[in-house]
């Protein structure tokens, strides 16, 4: 019973700090949802509530004008002792003193309060903005459903590319020995810190002279010539793999392919299903190789580089970056969740067997 | 003796046929690997070393951007790095460091790498931890949200925190004066000096999800034998962290800690969004790859720009070179310490 | 225990892989450096990558932009109409438009030229953006005379404007005269007179005295409409500067070289015609204006948003007058391409005139945009013949669009007819201004070339940005600092 107790109190502490931890680290989140749903206007107020808010108006003699909580007892023929507030439109500002009218008592005509307008509070009422979210499916530049089209393409045909390199590569280094392997070994690894600076312009120059700079080969490319992460990757993966299989299908006369078809891939599916989302999680938000060649064409944009459409240098449109941005999150946060548990659970298991 | 000489014959092939047949083996075997191997090799030679090659020979020239690459070569010979040495602002030397009036860009590099380091090794690892625990009721959708903000686009998420940090706007000072901070001690993120590099860190912390499931399955795979057999030793929970958690995950540790490091000294595109690339406040945010970025493409000199590149392969291998060669006294290879 | 030790490093340097590369902002390294923000561009017609050439015998020259103006979606319209027109007109020529936005332009197009594919014409683009790539220009002059342009439409003054030791590098096309935009309905509320809209007249303060249109008066009047949440000006006891929601005056987008000129008048900034003897002449007028300008922004009454409080998305991102935070703002014509969100939220303006200076005379500014073409262009005749389309013919949609007065003089009515089309609510009293703006260059323009420009206008940006958004700052020890640093930088 002691026990049952303790379990309790434990699992609801830890529970409950992973929850609150989560929470503020999440919390920007709840920022970037709250901006998506407000105008440009909206968020032009200072001193605006976080949540979407909009001031409430009132059209007086054709003119939209603004209300605000006004305390009656600063007003001409109220009554100055009260405590009474009312929502009033505000017909002339001014600085010491200003011009309002009753919405729900036009027959009173204006009248002059002595507020500042500005330090008056203001009745918001919760205005969310959904349109934001049409607005940028409209005019993101050939439509967002291309946009996510454009995405997913790169990320689908890379991942293609890379995974299938990649297996070749490592089946390589993992299950033949020849001079030079660990060198040329050394020297893969030794890629990774590169920096990009590095290679840049002399590669931006090579795609330029072949005249392919605007299309997707520069970026799709270089991905079906293995890169160095996954190789290793996979490598290690392969090298944990027992070689008696290995060696009593080649007594049975399989060629290397076949042995890697189906031997050796068929062991292997936590690391390609890892392999896989990582990496299709890195492409949805690539962002400068993107920049770099596709900058010229814009049918060819992924959604990483169309959001920065809305950050023109002369209007920055917050509530739009942040409206495309949670509809770009929609894909890659369901694929991880889809796929997490069979990874991770593949890795536990393979380890636990261990 | 003999006996051992015998075993020894014994292993040797017994007749020509099978070592002609090991070599005909190895050949194939040696064909077969290149071949299978040859994707990357020509990657590797076109989009990695030739490219290498032209930046280095660049680097020996005297070469504008506006002079397009395919221009006749002004050979400079070792001009350029002559420049690199006594340039304050990449501040290689660091005998100039303390004394320079430029703060040195690669001390800049360091000096973030203090901070950021040790928050981007041990929060996730700490979060890890907590997500290990057996009380964790939900482990599975709280990893998923932990995950999730790494996947935000990079734009989005500047503009985010940029609106966030605001030193006169931004909500979290807004929450911090609520909460009781007087006006005149509300930081000013990233326009001050003294608070920058924690700003730049806070909006990195954003990204630990991805390093923390890692960590969290090198957590997951520690044989629970292990912890079984610390806890009939009687060994409390400090005391099987450090003896068995930490020696078990090391390798996970040390692989982030290098992959950390070689994105230290690329870093670049934040302090070049969030502070419009000037390096300010006080020059404390010129980072390296900054200060080669502006070289390369905004003061359009190429040649310059390439010695800068050069450098930082060296000093990033170097430093990488030295960790390999030092991990062995902390990482634990279960599987070399038991054969 | 080897597999799982594998398996461990596998996910390892799979998490390497997305802290190197992926989104987010963690401390990942660049593998491709270039640009910041997005480029945006029209594809052309038929979709295919603008580099690649089609067979055919249409000679293709591409118009690259912006190094200045151009790059906002609505000018990217016009552009693209303008370019099919052309495409249309003729069929010898094929234009292309690659359009990049103005903070990548430069980066983008440098990395162009050094890989050899450098675009062919390049624009709009004012002095400051042609610095930057000083001696890349061509000379147009023989193109002129063989294509028989009429170069008499234009003054020749402006055409002299263009003449370098480079040679005709352009043609007159749009200039930009300045002038101080306001917003009525603050003044109103503040109860103040609004600026005067001709030059030569004075101001009339609240207490009923004249004065003149100097940056003193400005700053007396820019206190009063500098207002806090609670709507106390800056003049006020109990004035809290860290809640303003409006302030009186913004240099809206204007270099801190602009605002030296602005404050202090127009000068030469350096002296010297060789490598060495090369000197910083900075005129102690514009001392004077910069102090004046970071005590508006620091001082115990400000009056000029901090660069914090403008970068605020609240104060738009850096636009304040269009997103109604700033009572006024001095710029020049060119900045009525970008008021959508002003008007959109129901605000008006007018435009008053540009101040005088310390030393009693207007000190105005006039930005003057054109299209170049760059020495390497493969197709220099096919490429002016664009060029001279896109300044004659292109230019009745185009200079609207830009916010720009056109250089040829009869084309001046239709502009302002544009204009009041965009703007309704704007006055003839108020596009006059410009018009009488035209009388007030700054001459040597603010964006004069520097010797190292490039290297000088980034210093002069970090002093701007030390300025901008610090408090405490030494004044006198950082301008002595510019100084030194701007002597050794002219004489790289």
């Amino acid at each position: 019973m002691n026990k049952k107790l303790t379990d309790g109190i434990n699992t609801t502490f830890i529970t409950l700090v992973v929850l609150s931890l989560l929470v503020i680290f999440l919390s920007p989140f709840a920022f970037m949802m709250v901006t998506s749903l407000k105008t440009r206007e909206q968020i032009s107020v200072v001193g605006a509530p976080i949540w979407p808010a909009a001031q409430p108006k009132y059209t007086y003699q054709g003119k939209e004008v603004d209300v605000y909580t006004v305390p009656l007892k600063q007003c001409a023929g109220f009554d100055t002792n009260g405590n009474a507030t009312k929502n009033l439109a505000i017909t002339k500002k001014g600085r010491q003193e200003s011009t309002f009218v009753d919405p729900n008592d036009l027959g009173r005509g204006e009248f002059v309060c002595q507020v500042s307008w500005r330090a008056l509070d203001r009745p918001w009422i919760f205005s969310p903005t959904w349109q934001n979210y049409v607005e940028v499916w409209n005019t993101i530049p050939n439509g967002y459903w291309r946009i996510l089209g454009n995405t997913t393409f790169y990320a689908v045909v890379t991942m293609i590319g890379t995974v299938i390199s990649c297996i070749l590569v490592a089946y390589g280094f993992a299950r033949f020995r020849f001079p030079g392997r660990d060198f040329l070994f050394i020297v893969l690894i030794s890629t990774i810190f590169l920096p990009g600076a590095v290679t840049i312009i002399p590669t931006y120059s090579f795609w330029q002279k072949l005249g392919l700079v605007g299309t997707w080969y520069p970026l799709i490319v270089p991905h079906f010539f293995a890169n160095a992460y996954n190789v290793f990757l996979f490598r290690q993966y392969f090298m944990t793999l027992p070689r008696e299989l290995d060696e009593s299908a080649m007594m049975d006369g399989a060629g290397p392919l076949k042995i890697l078809w189906s031997i050796i891939l068929p062991q292997s599916y936590p690391v390609i299903i890892a392999v896989v989302v990582f990496h299709i999680v890195f492409a949805w938000n690539d962002y400068f190789g993107p920049l770099v060649y596709l900058s010229t064409a814009k049918q060819n944009w992924p959604v990483s580089v169309a959001l920065s459409f809305y950050n023109g240098i002369y209007g920055s449109q917050p509530q739009l970056i942040q409206a495309g941005a949670m509809m770009a999150l929609l894909l890659p946060v369901i694929l991880f969740f889809v796929a997490q548990r069979f990874f991770v659970q593949g890795i536990v298991v393979t380890g636990v067997e261990k | 003796m003999l006996e051992q000489l015998n075993t020894k014959l014994r292993k040797l092939p017994s007749s020509l046929a099978t070592v002609r047949k090991m070599q005909t083996l190895s050949r194939k075997e040696m064909k077969n690997g290149l071949w299978f191997l040859s994707p990357w090799l020509f990657g590797f030679m076109a989009f990695t070393l030739l490219p290498m090659l032209a930046t280095l020979f660049f680097s020996f020239l005297n070469l504008r951007i506006t002079d397009g690459i395919f221009s006749t070569p002004k050979f400079v010979g070792f001009d350029n790095y002559a420049k690199l040495l006594n340039d304050p602002q990449a501040g290689i030397n660091p005998l100039e460091w303390f004394s320079s009036k430029t703060p040195s860009s690669l001390l800049i590099t360091i000096k973030f790498g203090l901070i950021a380091l040790p928050i981007g090794i041990f929060v996730p690892l700490g979060l890890a931890l907590l997500m290990n625990n057996k009380y964790l009721k939900g482990q599975f959708v709280f990893r998923s949200l932990f995950y999730m903000p790494f996947i935000v686009p990079f734009v989005a998420s500047i503009f985010l925190w940029g609106g966030m940090l605001n030193s006169e706007t931004g909500w979290i000072n807004r929450v911090l004066f609520s909460l009781g901070v007087p006006k005149e001690n509300l930081p000013l993120w990233a326009n001050d000096v003294n608070t920058v590099y924690p700003t730049y860190v806070i909006m990195g912390i954003w990204g630990i999800g991805n390093a923390m499931l890692v960590m969290l399955a090198g957590l997951q795979g520690v044989p629970t034998e292990l912890y079984d057999a610390a806890k009939v030793d009687g060994a409390n929970s400090w005391a099987t962290f450090w003896n068995i958690t930490f020696p078990m995950i090391s390798p996970v540790i040390f692989y982030n800690l290098v992959l950390n490091i070689v994105g230290l000294f690329q870093y670049f595109l934040v302090p070049l969004v969030v502070n419009s690339g000037t390096g300010s406040p006080g020059g404390a945010t010129m980072f390296y790859n900054l200060y080669l970025y502006k070289t390369f493409f905004t003061f359009q000199n190429m040649s310059y720009g390439s010695t800068l590149a050069w450098f930082l392969f060296l000093v990033i291998l170097l430093i990488t070179i030295l960790l390999f060669a030092t991990a062995k006294y902390w990482v634990y290879y279960a599987a070399e310490a038991r054969s | 225990m080897k597999k799982l030790l594998y398996v461990l490093s596998v996910l390892v340097i799979a998490s390497m892989i997305l802290t190197a590369c992926g989104g987010g902002a963690t401390e990942a390294p660049a593998t491709e450096a270039p640009a910041t923000e997005a480029p945006a561009t029209e594809a052309p017609a038929t979709e295919a990558p603008a580099t690649e050439a089609p067979a055919g015998e249409k000679v293709q020259i591409r118009w690259f932009c912006c190094l200045g103006t151009g790059d906002a979606p609505n000018q990217q319209e016009v552009e693209q109409a303008v370019v099919d027109e052309f495409n249309a007109s003729q069929d010898k020529i094929e234009l292309i438009l690659e359009v990049v936005p103005y903070a990548s332009g430069r980066d983008t197009l440098s990395t162009q030229i050094a890989s050899g594919a450098g675009p062919d014409i390049v624009g709009p683009v004012g002095w400051g953006g042609s610095n930057d790539f000083y001696g890349q220009w061509l000379d147009m002059t023989p193109y002129i005379e063989e294509t028989g342009f009429d170069t008499s439409i234009f003054d020749p003054a402006l055409v002299k404007f263009y003449q370098t030791e480079e040679g005709q590098v352009g043609l007159p096309f749009a200039v930009f005269p300045g002038a101080m935009y306001f917003i009525p309905a603050m003044f109103d509320e503040a109860g103040l007179n609004y600026p005067p809209q001709v030059y030569g007249e004075k101001y009339v303060m609240p207490d009923g005295t004249e004065a003149d249109w100097n940056w003193d008066t400005i700053t007396q009047i820019a206190k009063l409409l500098t207002v806090d949440v609670n709507g106390k000006n800056a003049t006020e006891d109990g004035f809290d500067r860290t809640q303003i929601v409006q302030v009186g005056y913004t240099p809206q987008w204007q270099s801190i070289l602009s605002i030296g000129t602005f404050y202090g008048g127009a000068d030469t900034i350096y002296t010297g015609t060789t490598k060495g003897s090369y000197e910083s002449t900075i005129p102690d007028s514009w001392k004077e204006g910069w102090k004046w300008y970071y005590d508006g922004m620091w001082g115990d009454q400000p009056f000029i948003a901090t660069g914090p409080l403008a970068g605020a998305p609240e104060f738009g991102n850096g636009n304040l007058f269009n997103a109604g935070k700033s009572a006024m703002g001095l710029t020049q014509t060119w900045y009525t391409c970008c008021l959508t969100d002003f008007k959109a939220a129901g605000l008006e303006f007018q435009l008053g005139i540009q101040p005088l200076a310390s030393n009693g005379e207007v000190a105005g500014r006039i930005d003057a945009d054109t299209y170049r073409i760059l020495k390497g262009s493969k197709h220099p005749k096919e490429a002016f013949e664009a060029l001279s389309y896109l300044i004659t013919t292109g230019g009745d949609k185009l200079l609207p669009v830009y916010g720009a007065m056109p250089a040829i003089a009869e084309k001046t009515d239709a502009f302002f007819a544009q204009k009041s089309t965009d703007y309704p609510f704007v006055t003839d009293e108020s596009w006059n201004v410009f018009i009488q703006g035209l009388a007030y260059p700054d001459t040597p323009s603010s964006e004069q070339y520097q010797p190292n420009s490039i290297k000088a206008t980034a210093r002069f940006a970090t002093f701007a940005d030390l300025l901008n958004n610090t408090e405490g700052v030494d004044f006198d020890a950082e301008y002595q600092k510019l100084v030194d640093d701007l002597n050794a930088i002219y004489n790289e």
